[in-house]
C-alpha cells in the first residue's frame, strides 16, 4: 500500500487517510457491518435485560411483597449490563483489528479476530472507562481554569471600577469567546492524543488500558494537528448520516417538552418522534461506527509507519 | 490491496496514462479550504455593500435599493461560480483548496480542463452540494464523479508524485564510508526498490521514536550488509551510518 497511495516518504496525506478508510470500509462492508450489528445487539441486550428483570422483579414483589427483591435483581442487571458493555467495546475493537490486518496484508476472518480479542474483553471496558475518566478530567480542569480566568477578569474590572464601560464589555466578550475556543481546542487535542487508544490493545499483545493509552499518546505526539484535521474531515463526511439519524429525536425532544409545547397532541407526536428517532439514530450509528473504526485503523497504521518505521522492510 | 482507486485514460494520441483518483478525503479537504476562502470573500463583499448602503445617500431610495439588491445577488452568484471557474481555468484544474490538498481536475482523456468544463462543473456545484448529492456520487460511482464531473466529462486526480521536499541530512563521515563500500561491497546487487526503502528510512529517521531508530536501523543495516555481501565483515558498527553510506554509494554507482 505504501508505494501506491502515499507521498514519496511512504506515509499517507490527511485526505488519503480518510479516502483509504472509506475504500477499506466499502470493500469490506458486509463483514464490518456484521460486527457492527453484533455490537449493537449487545447494546440492545442491556435494555432488554433491564425490561426482563423489571418484569421478574414485579412478579417477585407480587409474591413476596418485599422491596428487598430489588437488591439481587439490581445487582444481577448491573453485572449483565457490564458484560454487554464490555462485549460492545470489544466488537468495536474487532472492526479496527479487521481493518488493520487488511492494511498490513494479513487479513483475518471475523471469527479469528473475535477469538483473539474476546480474552481482552474486560481490558477494552477498562480502557473505555479510563478514556472517559481522562477526558472528563481534562474537561473539568479546563472548565475550572476557564472559570478562574473569567472570575479574575471580573475582579480586575471591579477593582479598577470599570464596570459597564463599553470597552470592558467588548473585552469581556472577546475574552469569553477566546477562552471558550481555547477550551474546545484543548478538548480536541486530548481527544486526538487518545484517538487510537483501542488499537494497541486490539492488535498488539497488551491487555493494559494505561499501556494502550500511553502508546496512543506516544504515537500521536508529533502528529496531533494532522489527527485533528483527519477527524474534522471524517466528521464532515459522516455529517449527512448523523444529521439524518439524529435530527428526528432532537426535534422530538423539543416537541415533547411540556415547557416548549403545551399542546398535548404535539407532545404525543414529539414522543413518537423521539422513539422513532432513537431507532433511526441507532441505525445511523450501525453504519457510521465501522467507518470511524476504519479511520482509527488507518491512522494507527500510518502513525506506526511514521514513528516506528513498521513498513521499512527490505 | 490498493486503497485509492487508479484509473487509466487514453489521450487523443492513443497514449495510455494512469492516474490515482483524488478520493473523497482530499476532495472534502479541498472544498473546506475553498469554502473558507469563498466565505471570507463574501463577508468582505457584504461589508462593502453595507458600507455603500449607509454612506451613499442616493442608494437609499426604494427603487434603487431593489436594483442594488438584484445586483448584489448577481455578484454573489458570479463570485460563487467565478471563484471555481477562474481558478480551475487559470491554474490548470486547481483552486487554492485543491492546491492545498494536492489534487487537480482533468478531462477524462488526460487534458487540462478548459473554460467550458469548468463552467459546467461550477454551475452544477449547487446541485451537488444540495442534500450531499455530490458526496454520495463520489462515494458510490466507479470513477468518483459528482454530477458536475459526469456532465463535464472530468475526473479529479492526485497531483503527480514528485520527489520528497524534505532535505536529507547525512552525517559527515558517510561520504568516506560510501567510497569504501564502493570498493569492498557489491552495491550493484541493490535493487531500485531497496534503494527507495533506504530513501524512505532516511526521510523519516528524524521523526522515528528513539526505540524505533535503534530497531529499524539495526534491521535494515543487517539486511543491506547481507545484500552487498559484507555481513561477515561490516566496515562499521554504527548501523545508521552504514545505511547512510549505502544510500550515497548507490547514488554514486548509478547516477554518476
Amino acid at each position: 500500500m505504501a508505494k501506491s497511495t502515499s507521498d514519496p516518504v511512504g506515509t499517507l496525506t490527511v485526505g488519503n487517510v480518510v479516502s483509504a478508510s472509506t475504500t477499506l470500509y466499502k470493500s469490506n462492508f458486509k463483514r464490518y457491518f456484521q460486527v457492527s450489528l453484533r455490537a449493537t445487539a449487545w447494546g440492545i441486550a442491556i435494555v432488554l435485560s433491564a425490561v426482563i428483570l423489571m418484569f421478574v422483579g414485579g412478579v417477585l414483589f407480587g409474591l413476596t411483597n418485599s422491596p428487598l427483591v430489588a437488591v439481587p435483581l439490581g445487582l444481577g442487571w448491573f453485572g449483565v449490563a457490564l458484560y454487554c458493555l464490555a462485549r460492545y467495546t470489544t466488537d468495536r475493537a474487532v472492526v479496527s483489528r479487521l481493518a488493520y490486518q487488511e492494511l498490513i496484508d494479513r487479513p483475518e476472518t471475523i471469527a479469528e479476530a473475535t477469538q483473539q480479542l474476546v480474552p481482552r474483553t474486560w481490558g477494552f471496558l477498562r480502557l473505555s472507562w479510563l478514556l472517559g475518566l481522562c477526558m472528563s478530567l481534562v474537561a473539568i480542569v479546563g472548565y475550572i481554569l476557564l472559570l478562574i480566568a473569567l472570575t479574575g477578569f471580573v475582579a480586575i474590572v471591579a477593582a479598577l471600577n470599570l464596570t459597564g464601560h463599553p470597552l470592558t464589555v467588548g473585552l469581556a466578550l472577546l475574552l469569553g469567546i477566546g477562552l471558550l475556543c481555547l477550551f474546545i481546542l484543548v478538548l480536541i487535542r486530548y481527544y486526538s492524543y487518545w484517538f487510537v487508544a483501542e488499537l494497541p490493545m486490539a492488535v498488539e499483545s497488551t491487555n493494559s488500558a494505561s499501556v494502550s493509552m500511553r502508546r496512543s499518546r506516544e504515537l500521536s505526539n508529533t502528529a496531533v494537528k494532522r489527527l485533528q484535521l483527519i477527524i474534522f474531515i471524517a466528521f464532515l463526511i459522516t455529517l449527512p448520516i448523523s444529521v439524518l439519524g439524529n435530527s428526528p429525536s432532537f426535534i422530538g425532544q423539543f416537541m415533547a417538552s411540556p415547557v416548549l409545547s403545551p399542546n398535548k397532541e404535539t407532545q404525543l407526536i414529539g414522543s413518537t418522534l423521539m422513539v422513532g428517532g432513537f431507532l433511526l439514530g441507532m441505525i445511523s450509528e450501525l453504519f457510521i461506527m465501522p467507518f470511524w473504526q476504519s479511520i482509527k485503523a488507518v491512522i494507527y497504521y500510518d502513525l506506526r509507519n511514521r514513528r516506528e518505521g513498521s513498513d521499512l522492510v527490505i | 490491496m490498493h486503497f485509492l482507486k487508479k484509473v487509466r485514460s487514453q489521450t487523443p494520441e492513443s497514449v495510455e496514462l494512469e492516474f490515482i483518483l483524488a478520493g473523497v478525503g482530499s476532495r472534502t479537504q479541498a472544498l473546506v479550504v475553498d469554502y473558507l476562502i469563498w466565505s471570507f470573500a463574501l463577508i468582505i463583499l457584504l461589508i462593502i455593500w453595507a458600507f455603500l448602503l449607509i454612506q451613499v445617500t442616493w442608494l437609499q431610495s426604494e427603487a434603487i435599493r431593489l436594483w442594488f439588491f438584484a445586483i448584489q445577488l448577481l455578484i454573489l452568484f458570479a463570485v460563487y461560480i467565478g471563484y471555481f471557474v477562474v481558478f480551475e481555468t487559470l491554474w490548470h484544474g486547481q483552486t487554492p483548496g485543491k492546491r492545498y490538498a494536492k489534487i487537480r481536475v482533468i478531462c477524462e482523456d488526460g487534458r487540462n480542463v478548459g473554460l467550458q468544463q469548468s463552467i459546467l462543473r461550477s454551475l452544477l456545484r449547487p446541485i451537488d452540494d444540495l442534500f450531499c448529492v455530490g458526496l454520495l456520487l463520489i462515494l458510490f460511482t466507479d470513477r468518483e464523479k459528482r454530477l458536475g464531473d459526469l456532465v463535464a466529462g472530468t475526473i479529479v486526480i492526485q497531483e503527480g508524485q514528485t520527489t520528497s521536499h524534505q532535505q536529507i541530512t547525512l552525517s559527515p563521515e558517510a561520504q568516506a564510508l560510501a567510497t569504501r563500500l564502493l570498493e569492498i561491497g557489491q552495491i550493484v546487487a541493490l535493487t531500485p526498490d531497496e534503494f527507495a526503502t533506504i530513501r524512505r528510512y532516511l526521510d523519516r529517521y528524524p521523526n522515528l521514536t528513539s526505540a524505533a531508530k535503534v530497531q529499524v536501523s539495526d534491521r535494515l543495516a543487517q539486511r543491506l550488509l547481507e545484500i552487498i555481501k559484507l555481513a561477515d565483515r561490516p566496515p562499521t558498527l554504527d548501523r545508521h551510518l552504514t545505511i547512510e553510506a549505502v544510500y550515497l554509494a548507490y547514488q554514486q554507482q548509478f547516477r554518476g
